[in-house]
């Protein structure tokens, strides 16, 4: 599927959802050159945040991504990512019309949601003031993670932290 | 690659000179410090497009793959 990453943060800044961009597609925002399929969210979950985060992606038709799974089987699935299943768990793997999408209410090697916001800086993403884990967080919780796919990433995300620090130091 | 020589990301605060040294290690482990500057010289916004341009023409590749596998092996899917 096309990722449509506009589209997701138009939608979730309109609805006003408290929300962290982390993971892989969080390190290409901050300049780490590599490619990532799916977007990794950290939300918070407080019921309101909760209301608005369901009501903003409920036009993109999350429906279950599940390994073998077709997306066109997963969409018959009587599924609905409405504010009950939100209370039900605190990580949940997804397709939406606009990307691969995982939501998750704290990061390993992070801490809860709070301490991820704490971790985070804003920067400008389609016309959208957003927040971002920082390069620090981000090589926290890969290194918690420690799966070959995060440790191959943590030299380059480590580079654009040891070149951003050059740089500023310059400045 | 050996465990050993796997490089594993670190974000401890460290001296200019350490950084530089980091950056040598880094480069010398097979990072390409010149494509990780350009990323950092662009927008965020700039960044997400490239990495979604790319992905595009990863998906390209494999329908093209994919269509030219169903064209040479005609009896595959019966």
């Amino acid at each position: 599927m096309n990722m449509l990453p506009e589209d997701l943060f138009a939608h979730l800044v309109a609805e006003h959802v408290d929300f962290v961009i982390i993971g892989g597609f969080g390190a290409v925002i901050l300049g780490v050159p590599i490619v990532t399929q799916d977007i990794d969210l950290a939300y918070n979950p407080a019921s309101e945040n909760i209301r608005r985060l369901a009501r903003a992606l409920e036009p993109l038709h999350p429906r279950l991504r599940v390994l073998g799974v077709p997306d066109e089987e997963a969409r018959t699935w009587p599924f609905r990512l409405d504010e009950r299943q939100l209370r039900q768990a605190s990580i949940f793997t997804l397709v939406t019309d606009a990307a691969e999408l995982d939501l998750m209410s704290s990061v390993p090697g992070v801490g809860d949601y709070a301490a991820v916001k704490a971790a985070a800086i804003e920067v400008a993403l389609f016309g959208h003031h957003v927040l971002t884990l920082d390069l620090p967080g981000i090589i926290a919780a890969k290194r918690t993670a420690n799966r070959p796919k995060d440790l191959l990433t943590l030299p380059q995300i480590e580079t654009a932290l040891r070149l951003r620090e050059q740089k500023k130091r310059e400045e | 690659m050996l465990p050993e020589q796997h490089i594993v990301g670190s974000a401890e605060p460290l001296s200019p000179e350490e950084t530089r040294e980091r950056l040598q290690a880094l480069a010398a482990w097979g990072v390409d410090l010149s494509l990780v500057e350009a990323s950092l010289s662009r927008t965020p916004t700039e960044r997400v497009q490239r990495m979604v341009g790319l992905l595009k023409v990863v998906e390209e590749l494999k329908r093209g793959y994919a269509a030219a596998r169903t064209t040479q092996e005609p009896d595959a899917n019966r």
